[in-house]
């Protein structure tokens, strides 16, 4: 057979094999367990994208040892020669002082992710614009919640303000002033579209007015602020403050467990009682409580006391702040700790409502102290802090 | 008429007038009619281009090994195949010139994973046709032949999954002429081998002197001071369970061999082929059962085959063939040989009653008697059915034209289920913590093939040979997975999830992949002497992003048959001399999961006052250029075979650098992401491989043949990701420029601290008798900067030997391999060694150093322990001595048999090896399910009819 027809042959036999083998549409994706944006978010979900912010924000509050440690209110619960990096800024680097800047970029990075879907990838119908402009405002409150609390820390921030779809290194950061724009033009775009009265948890308008007045107050002080900063602080938190009346709580009442909503709190970290929401991951509530579990006839879960599993405590400045007719000494101090169940073991046996422990607001004279301690266990006013050594007096002083 | 077989001569036989004819086939001595199959056809051996290892079913059937792994270890050059694990039906690990894949060690854990799933570096194997995972299913006695492709340009054909090399595994096919049976069986022992030595009963009261001795010296003071320190025994010895009175009194119990046990091993082959008009069938039924050597382990599996293929006229023939396995894997309790070997021999199994003592040592109240997991408590059960089948349809209208279309589909479902009862150690007597998991995987893959070939001289003695394929490939997967815990019995085993109060899991999941491919080879030769192939396919994946779906994948290959050229021709001893080289490249689909070119949504729910909010939050950066880690090797080989072909010698060189690996580059936190994966760095492995068989005697009573081969692979990063030249990873291992991506990097031991050393010894921080570390950059601490690359898990050089003597009927073969300069963690010692768990446990039986034993080689026990267990895991193990004897023909013409064989095999009958734990070869992984080494001595009988 001649070459010329063997080829022939074959081009006939390749049209066949090209026609009905495979074409693009087979090597598709089919995805069921898992959804991408692309596949799912629409105008009717899009609300998702800003829930997921809220979301971000209760690592940014749960980051206690950079929230109380290191300031004069609270110190640690430890040995005299223990170091604690953020209460004592001893080997305070990035890996210890870096958590805050990571959780707040997180509500920084997802804002923008937000914002650039509602603005540039979802499709919106007219009726839906309202959702559109709510949803970008929430982000950008958020945002420029984000940023002003990185600011008051490190200064000058990366004002990336795209989201971001690419491996990149060449991040830099802005000058402190341009932050402090940014936030300033964040928060001024969402405050006249946020609601005034949002479902609870939302970020209200009097909250953005509020933390755009905070942000007026702080650049005041800095070098680049002006005496203008301190008055326009002034007129948002009058605005933020509207027409509450602070008389209308006690400030026991404000901060009740079963008050926690209400005029004054503008804005709060929603936790729930089970599910989705479970508060098992908050602690906040607890983190300066005794822990019962070491007291007998006390129960963790029936008394108010709670557990601790922070180590932190407050310093002794805390309590000078509180005078001797503060009504807030007894809304914030649990001084005696009640037990609620009988305990049978030890020599005194315990039924419920005895004392267990007393903390005494001013010192007790050692007759009474002798009394008491012959019922529960006692600790004055200068036997809070750990680990104080009794027979160096020079040191006594200086750890106050 | 000429009849040809597979490793046979062919035979040309006239007609005559009879219509019977026995026609015996001689076996092929040069093996360069053999042909092998390179994927989507064959090839004859001697127009081999690339590195092709290929095996029939004689080599693979011969020591009655029962799992494919098992058969091949230590038997092909290039190819590492390891145990895993030694329970029954445990797959092996096979690598084949080396590890590709940067990441490909378990970085977070004490033990390299058992489970296959894990090793992104696994050769391709493809069965009939499909791409296949599950080959420890497969009855090796079922296999025609497996070809092992270990080069670049012969895997390239399989493009974007040919990295790891491709093992290509053909079942039996009919084979045309009078209806024949076979039937091969075995029964055997399985018994516990190179038990590890740990304390008997005095020893250990010794050790726990020796303990307590260190523990109340601390390490200062001098040698004196430590024999005259004053022990309290009452804390390890404790009144209860008469441990403090067994002590006295020189009562102890053996643990480990209370619980060992010889299982039973029994297998079953029954075939038949034939066929006569060009219709040919085969058919087999195969059955295996397995028994553990400890509690309730076993493997059972079934095997049916089925193949049927007629040529229906000149043009056209058409086949059908399916095979199913059936299998159920029960690996017993994890916990069961732990808990046997830590158990102190001075504790009490049994109270006065002959009852089991739940809790035989107060001091480890977490340890729940090992009988309960002997007896079943905790099991571990997968059961899986195979389904591979194949039809197809030949057409070849002229001489020089061939067309097949193959349809080979392959289901697979697996159940999974998992029990911790009552009394195991995961439970410890708290129905709360029993748990139960049941897990179904729903597998279905097909591919179907269209194959076109063409072949004819373009001119006198230039042949050309081409093959043009388009393929598609299928594989879907779903499953869903239930975890429940907390029951009130123990009667339900995983079969009743309902009836656990506290539920953990519930899901269920979808992947799919589908790859879509045209492929082609030229095969083209000048004189048969000057042979060229080239091969390219375009692969396009549903794994990759839009746009970025399709790769090409190319190869080139030429061989020079120099024996056939004529200045030789005269060269008397010279039967065959080839030199060949080439090149190909060739992607790793391992590496790129399904949809991991995709940014998902994750749950971010959130509480707005009493109303759920549902949240959603991108869970990562979209990786859409991310593509195939592709291999880009370079292959020399030499094929050499002398004096009546008696010596024969093989030769590879390769160097296959894998571009594009896949790495996770840390993202700034500005991003709000942690990482992202991309196509960053390079591994490159390098080697060579020698396969030497020779006949070292043959007169015409006796014979002996030695088959030899050695594999050195050489292992190293080339590049991680831009500038950077080491990350740590993991818990032992870095990945760093120049060193293999399995290194080990820790701190080196220089030896152990003396007592004249203390003052030395106290600037580290240390004590004497703890082991004294290499201070590399001699600035007066042991910290991250003196770490080292003390080695890697991979060895240095594999190899191994087979020597085979036949004496009239008689033949013994004694195979050996190695495995030489794998280094490791061994989480074993980190249990087990002197210096591990104090004395709560039994410990392996050590020399470790006190001031009485300054040369002993570990550590004091108790403070000694500094974490630091790495052992040197080489081995030399006589994999198998096997007896044979076949029945004389006569014998077996009398009782109407074409053929009797029967053989005695012990199986892994001796290890020599410095590791003290129980299996160089398992010594990676975790003692958690881990067994001990296995020795098998099996009786076997083959017969045909």
């Amino acid at each position: 057979m001649k070459l010329d027809i063997k080829i022939k042959h074959i081009g006939v036999v390749l049209l066949g094999m090209i026609t009905f083998s495979a074409c693009d549409s087979y090597i598709e994706e089919d995805i069921f367990s898992d959804i991408t944006s692309e596949n799912f978010i629409e105008e009717g979900t899009a609300d998702q994208l800003v829930v997921g912010i809220y979301s971000s924000l209760r690592e940014v509050y749960k980051d206690y040892n950079l929230k109380f440690l290191g300031t004069d209110l609270f110190t640690v619960k430890a040995e005299l020669n223990s170091v604690s990096a953020v209460n004592d800024y001893f080997g305070f680097d990035s890996g210890v002082g870096g958590s805050l800047w990571t959780k707040n970029y997180d509500v920084v990075a997802k804002a923008n992710t937000a914002i650039n879907r509602y603005e540039t990838v979802i499709t919106w119908s007219d009726n839906k614009l309202g959702d559109k402009a709510y949803g970008i405002a929430q982000a950008k409150a958020l945002r420029g919640l984000a940023f002003f609390n990185m600011v008051q820390q490190y200064g000058g921030l990366v004002l990336d303000l795209e989201e971001s779809t690419t491996i990149r290194s060449d991040y830099a950061r802005s000058t402190e002033e341009e932050t402090y724009a940014q936030i300033i033009s964040d928060l001024e775009d969402a405050i006249p579209t946020l609601l005034n009265d949002p479902e609870t948890g939302r970020f209200s308008k009097r909250a953005a007015q509020h933390v755009l007045s905070e942000v007026y107050l702080t650049r005041g002080y800095t070098s680049f602020g002006s005496s203008d900063d301190f008055n326009t602080a002034a007129a948002l938190a009058e605005e933020a403050i509207g027409s509450y009346d602070i008389r209308s709580q006690s400030y026991a009442e404000v901060f009740a467990y079963d008050n926690q909503v209400n005029d004054e709190i503008l804005f709060a970290i929603q936790w729930g009682t089970n599910g989705l929401a479970t508060d098992q991951e908050n602690t906040k509530h607890s983190l300066f409580m005794n822990q019962v579990s070491n007291y007998p006839g006390v129960n963790r879960t029936t008394t108010p006391y709670g557990f601790s599993d922070f180590n932190a405590m407050p310093t002794p400045f805390f309590y000078s702040l509180l005078a001797d007719n503060d009504s807030r000494d007894d809304a914030t101090l649990h001084r005696a700790i009640l037990a609620d169940g009988d305990e049978e073991e030890g020599p005194d046996a315990i039924v419920a409502g005895d004392t267990i422990v007393y903390y005494p607001k001013v010192a007790i004279d050692p007759i009474e102290l002798a009394e008491r301690l012959d019922r529960y266990w006692v600790y004055q006013p200068d036997q809070y802090l750990f680990g104080q050594p009794d027979n160096v007096p020079e040191l006594t002083t200086c750890i106050l | 008429m000429v009849v040809s077989y597979i490793g046979y001569e062919t035979k040309e036989v006239s007609l005559g007038s009879s219509s019977d004819y026995t026609i015996q086939l001689i076996e092929s001595s040069t093996g360069l009619d053999e042909v092998v199959v390179i994927g989507y056809g064959s090839v004859k051996k001697s127009d081999l281009t690339g590195a092709v290892a290929s095996l029939n079913t004689e080599t693979l059937t011969e020591q009655k090994k029962t799992d494919i792994g098992q058969a091949i270890q230590g038997r092909v050059a290039g190819v590492d195949v390891r145990t895993l694990s030694s329970k029954p039906g445990a797959p092996l690990s096979i690598k084949i010139r080396g590890n590709t894949v940067v990441t490909n060690n378990n970085a977070g854990r004490d033990g390299v994973s058992d489970d296959l799933a894990d090793d992104l570096s696994k050769p391709l194997y493809v069965v009939d046709g499909i791409f296949f995972e599950d080959i420890n299913v497969l009855n090796p006695a079922d296999i025609e032949q497996m070809d092992i492709l270990k080069d670049a340009s012969a895997t390239a054909i399989y493009g974007s999954r040919g990295a790891n090399g491709v093992v290509i595994i053909t079942t039996k096919n009919g084979i045309e002429g009078k209806t024949v049976f076979t039937y091969d069986s075995s029964f055997g022992l399985r018994t516990a081998t190179n038990v590890p030595d740990l304390f008997d009963g005095p020893e250990y009261v010794q050790f726990v002197d020796d303990v307590l001795r260190a523990r109340a010296w601390g390490g200062t003071g001098s040698a004196a001071d430590y024999n005259n320190v004053a022990i309290d025994r009452s804390t390890e010895f404790q009144s209860s369970n008469e441990e403090a009175s067994n002590v006295a009194n020189g009562r102890y119990t053996d643990w480990m061999g209370l619980y060992q046990k010889a299982g039973i091993q029994t297998s079953h082959t029954l075939g038949m082929s034939g066929g006569t008009n060009g219709l040919v069938y085969n058919a087999s039924l195969g059955y295996l059962n397995d028994e553990g050597v400890m509690g309730i382990e076993g493997y059972e599996r079934y095997n049916i085959s089925a193949s049927v293929s007629k040529k229906v006229s000149d043009q056209i023939t058409v086949g059908v063939k399916a095979y199913l396995a059936l299998s159920e894997r029960e690996e017993g309790s994890r916990e069961l040989f732990r808990s046997t070997l830590r158990l102190a021999p001075t504790v009490n199994p049994f109270d006065a009653e002959g009852e089991p003592i739940l809790f035989p040592d107060d001091q480890d109240l977490r340890f729940v008697h090992p009988i309960y997991d002997a007896q079943g408590a905790w099991q571990l059960n997968t059961k899986s059915l195979n389904v591979i089948a194949n039809v197809f349809l030949n057409y070849k209208p002229t001489k020089w034209l061939n067309f097949k279309t193959q349809f080979a589909p392959n289901i697979t479902t697996q159940r999974f289920g998992e029990y911790r009862g009552l009394l195991t150690k995961s439970s410890r007597n708290d129905p709360s913590r029993i748990q139960s998991h049941y897990q179904s995987d729903f597998n279905t893959a097909y591919t179907w093939d269209n194959i076109l070939d063409f072949d004819f001289d373009l001119a006198p003695d230039h042949n050309l040979k081409t093959t043009l394929i388009s393929s598609i490939y299928y594989n879907n997967k779903e499953g869903s997975n239930i975890q429940v815990r907390d029951f009130d019995t123990d009667a339900y085993l995983y079969y009743n999830t309902e009836g656990g109060n506290d539920i953990r899991d519930f899901d269920s999941f979808y992947q799919k992949e589908t790859l879509a491919s045209f492929a082609g080879r030229l095969n083209y030769s000048i004189k048969d002497r000057y042979l060229f192939t080239f091969t390219g396919r375009y692969d396009g994946s549903s794994k990759l992003s839009t746009g970025n779906k399709w790769n090409f994948f190319p190869s080139a290959a030429f061989a020079w048959r120099a024996s056939e050229e004529s200045f030789l021709q005269n060269a008397d001893w010279l039967n065959n001399l080839k030199f060949r080289v080439s090149y190909g490249e060739a992607g790793n689909d391992s590496t790129v999961g399904a949809y991991s070119s995709l940014a998902f949504l994750s749950q971010s729910n959130y509480l707005f006052g009493e109303n759920p909010g549902v949240g959603k939050t991108i869970a990562g950066l979209p990786n859409e250029d991310l593509t195939w880690e592709v291999s880009k090797e370079y292959n020399l080989g030499v094929d050499l075979s002398i004096i009546n072909n008696r010596v024969g010698l093989s030769f590879e060189y390769y160097n296959k650098k894998t571009e594009g690996s896949i790495l996770a580059r840390t993202l700034s936190n500005v991003t709000g992401y942690e990482d992202a994966l991309g196509n960053f760095g390079s591994v490159r492995n390098s080697g060579v491989e020698i396969t030497l068989n020779t006949v070292n005697v043959k007169t015409d009573n006796f014979s002996w043949r030695t088959n030899f081969n050695y594999t050195k692979n050489t292992n190293e990063i080339v590049e991680i990701d831009g500038d950077l030249d080491e990350i740590p990873f993991g818990n032992h291992g870095v990945l760093k420029i120049g060193a293999p991506v399995d290194a080990i990097w820790n701190t080196a031991v220089a030896g152990i601290w003396q007592i004249d050393e203390a003052a030395e010894a106290a600037t580290y921080g240390d004590l004497p008798y703890q082991y004294k570390f290499v201070d590399q950059n001699n600035d007066g601490t042991i910290d991250q900067d003196d770490k080292v690359l003390l080695g890697q898990n991979s060895p240095d050089w594999i190899g191994g030997m087979t020597n085979t003597f036949n004496y009239k009927n008689l033949e013994l073969n004694v195979q050996v391999y190695t495995r030489q300069g794998s280094y490791g963690h061994s989480e074993f010692f980190q249990n087990f060694s002197t210096s591990g768990d104090g004395a709560v446990f039994n410990s392996l039986d050590l020399d470790y150093w006190t001031p009485n034993n300054p040369d002993g080689a570990y550590p004091i026990p108790d403070y000694g322990d500094t974490g630091w267990t790495y052992e040197d895991l080489s081995f030399v193990r006589v994999g198998n001595i096997g007896l044979g004897y076949q029945f004389p023909q006569e014998l077996a013409d009398k009782l109407k048999m074409s053929r009797l064989k029967m053989s005695l095999d012990v199986q892994n009958p001796f290890t020599f090896t410095d590791y003290k734990g129980p299996d160089p070869e398992t010594a990676l992984q975790n003692s958690y399910n881990m067994t001990y080494a296995v020795k098998t001595v099996l009786l076997g009988l083959k017969l045909a009819f």
